[in-house]
């Protein structure tokens, strides 16, 4: 009788045999002492392994780490890529495209009848266009660089867990090199003072400067940009990229290259020249009669007396208004007064949104185009228009299209809702705090100069925010009305609709669409940090 | 949101069981630790897969075996990590040897577990696989890509092995 080797009979103690061979050891065992106790030794020393390998070890006494999502490496490449490749098209859309378009279509605008501030509105908006493709220009470079800075160190750390090959290498090699020629950023140089705070003219300052002082004397030369904050300032230098103030008194005497913008109780200027824009807001404006600006003049305030030479137009918003110099366009005034003094020439037209009784003309005064009175345009019941329902159609169909996109894109959009009571509370509180802090950072950013591309994508994800905040809230109004419809679209659209409805009702239609926008901000702004947090799966649990 | 909600629960209660199966396979916690990290991730990208019926532990513990054994695979930079059958087959023991249960008390788990975490990757694994996961050889077998014998020879000689360091520790007081 052959005994069945150690393989078969340690198989056999495990039942791993085959059904045939099983019963053949089977047979022997049952008849062999030494097999069985061999066996019956097998089985004890396997429930012996069993016992110890379940036994919890110290180690085992671990606490659950955290865990975190996987990244997808794919994702995030393409996104980065993609993101790259959308500033170059809006950079260049905005500049042949849309620069082209809105000039011409301003201009063709204008031919027509428009509310007043039509005007104002446009040439700001061409301004900050003009303002932001330049600013994206300088600042594209460092914008890509930063993104493809984050891709290398994404890549780098998943390189550790996944092995990732050359792809990572070459992005982290292109990285650096976009690293080794960066965009020209202007140099700062910050200065401040509690007391009074110079820059003697014998000083030339080569980069941008900020100053801040409770009074700031600036003398010397300056290249680049002036931001002064401070009690008083007074400016006999000369500087010649932009002025920026913001101070009681403001006192400009020297000239400036660039654009001149400030606020102030009183800011006057005289015997300067502006190269670009004049842009002021304050109490009392005195622009003198032998100042010269280059471009256009817009002022905010209660009173404002121009005798400047302005090589373009003049918008002012005041109570009064007094012009005595020459204009090379039009003038427009929405004052409740307007003085054409002295031998003020304005070679445009001068449009006066007021009663005609309030326009003084002196004798010498000169105008080579037409003098307009606009009153205050009727309001029109807004309801009884064609345009009206044209205009919420068109919107509707832009909101369906873009939430459907959106809600396609990012699937966590759809498993959002309203929630009540508290939980719609705490989203508003939530939205809000959003829809108020986020400008402000973003303009405390801006303020340090190389923040400005960050706040121009935190604005940019602001908006987007404040547009796709209605959208969610409509989406999920609409899973409350056609909760048994598992097309998503139409639950879209049927939600999007009641919201079009509601925010466009007659008195609280306002509010309501307030409502609506901080509460969808809130929702997106908690699912963000939920998708990005990496909470414990405690907290989440109980959330 | 909901899918993430009920893979976050299944997580923290099956952590520890992954934990403890990636350890004892890779026998070192750090890793064990990275490990089971991994697979829950990968757990997490293929959750849309995962069929309700089935059990979850089964489901996951093949995502864990895997993901072990490929990380030894990787470690010893070569397939053969499981050896050759005939050569493993010349080594197997004379039948009447003690066993382990003769060896070594039931109480001093510590010891054993000691033993087995110090076994080379190709008798460790299967030994894990058998008696903590408890697979079947055929199921073992397919992980490894080896013979059902081939994870026989190889439990024999994992038990021997713990046998004999179990014998020259000297440790316990057997029957």
């Amino acid at each position: 009788m052959t005994h069945p080797t150690p393989l078969k009979l340690s198989m056999h103690a495990d039942e791993a045999l085959p059904p045939n061979e099983a019963e053949q050891v089977a047979a022997h065992v049952e008849a062999c002492e030494l097999c069985q106790s061999q066996l019956s030794a097998l089985r004890a020393e396997t429930q012996h392994l069993v016992t110890a390998l379940r036994a919890d070890t110290p180690e085992d006494a671990r606490e659950v780490p955290t865990f975190s999502r996987p990244a997808s490496l794919r994702g995030f490449a393409l996104a980065n890529i993609g993101t790259a490749l959308l500033i170059w098209l809006a950079q260049f859309l905005w500049k042949t495209l849309f620069g082209e378009m809105i000039l011409n279509t301003a201009t063709w605008l204008t031919s027509v009848y428009i509310p007043d501030i039509y005007q104002l509105t446009s040439t700001t908006a061409l301004y900050l266009l003009e303002e932001g493709t330049a600013m994206l220009d300088a600042y594209l470079g460092f914008v890509i660089a930063t993104l493809l800075i984050i891709t290398a160190l994404a890549l780098l750390l998943m390189r550790q867990r996944f092995r990732a090959g050359t792809l990572s290498m070459c992005l982290i090699a292109a990285a650096v090199g976009t690293l080794m020629v960066p965009a020209p950023v202007q140099a700062l140089d910050f200065r401040r003072s509690e007391g009074v705070l110079t820059i003697p003219a014998s000083e030339t300052i080569d980069d941008t400067l900020i100053v801040r002082g409770e009074t700031v004397l600036i003398e010397g030369t300056i290249t680049g940009d002036v931001i002064a904050f401070g009690e008083e300032i007074n400016v006999t230098g000369s500087i010649r990229g932009n002025l920026f103030t913001f101070a009681e008194i403001v006192k400009v005497r020297g000239d400036v290259g660039g654009l001149v913008l400030g606020a102030a109780n009183t800011y006057t200027l005289s015997t300067s020249s502006v190269g670009g824009d004049l842009w002021l807001a304050g109490e009392n404006i005195e622009v003198g009669g032998d100042v010269r600006i280059g471009r256009n003049v817009a002022i905010a305030s209660d009173n404002v007396s121009v005798g400047a030479d302005v090589g373009r137009d003049l918008f002012a918003y005041a109570e009064t208004v007094d012009m005595s110099g020459n204009l090379g366009g039009n003038l427009e005034a929405f004052s409740q007064r307007l003085r054409l003094l002295g031998d003020a020439h304005i070679v445009g037209n001068v449009r006066f949104r007021g009663n005609e009784a309030e326009l003084f003309r002196a004798d010498e005064v000169r105008v080579d185009g037409d003098v307009e009175f606009l009153a205050r345009p009727e309001e029109k019941n807004r309801y009884a228009t064609v345009e009206f329902y044209l205009w919420q159609i068109a919107q509707l169909i832009a909101a369906f299209l873009f939430g459907l996109a959106m809600l396609w894109l990012v699937p966590a959009l759809r498993g959002l809702s309203i929630g009540a009571g508290l939980e719609g509370l705490k989203s508003a509180g939530i939205g809000i705090v959003a829809l108020v802090s986020v400008p402000i950072i973003a303009v405390l950013v801006a303020i340090t100069l190389i923040g400005l591309p960050f706040t121009f994508l935190a604005l940019v994800a602001w908006l987007l925010g404040i547009y796709l905040a209605t959208i969610v809230v409509g989406a999920s109004i609409g899973q409350m009305l056609v909760s048994n419809s598992d097309s998503m679209p139409l639950t879209l659209l049927a939600g999007l609709a009641t919201v079009m409805v509601v925010v466009n009702l007659p008195v609280i239609g306002g509010i309501i669409g307030f409502i609506f926008t901080i509460i969808g901000l809130g929702m997106l702004v908690q699912l963000v940090f939920d998708l990005v947090s990496t909470r414990g799966f405690d907290e989440q649990a109980t959330d | 949101m909901a899918r993430t909600a009920a893979f976050e629960i299944l997580y923290r209660d099956y952590y520890g069981r992954v934990f403890g199966l990636c350890r004892r396979l890779l026998s070192s916690g750090d890793l064990a630790e990275d490990a089971a990290q991994e697979v829950f991730m990968r757990a997490y990208k293929s959750f849309n897969k995962y069929d309700i019926n089935q059990p979850f532990w089964q489901w996951i513990a093949t995502i864990a075996n895997n993901h072990c054994i490929d990380q030894l695979r990787a470690r010893s930079r070569k397939q053969a990590l499981f050896g050759d059958e005939t050569v493993e087959l010349e080594q197997v023991p004379s039948p009447d040897a003690p066993v382990l249960s003769e060896l070594i008390s039931n109480e001093d788990t510590g010891a054993l577990n000691q033993a087995i975490a110090a076994l080379p990757d190709r008798y460790r694994v299967p030994l894990v696989l058998a008696y903590f996961h408890q697979s079947s050889y055929d199921d073992i077998a397919k992980q490894l890509n080896i013979s059902r014998n081939h994870v026989g020879v190889l439990l024999l000689r994992a038990k021997q092995r713990l046998r004999d360091s179990v014998a020259a520790e000297g440790v316990g007081g057997g029957q």
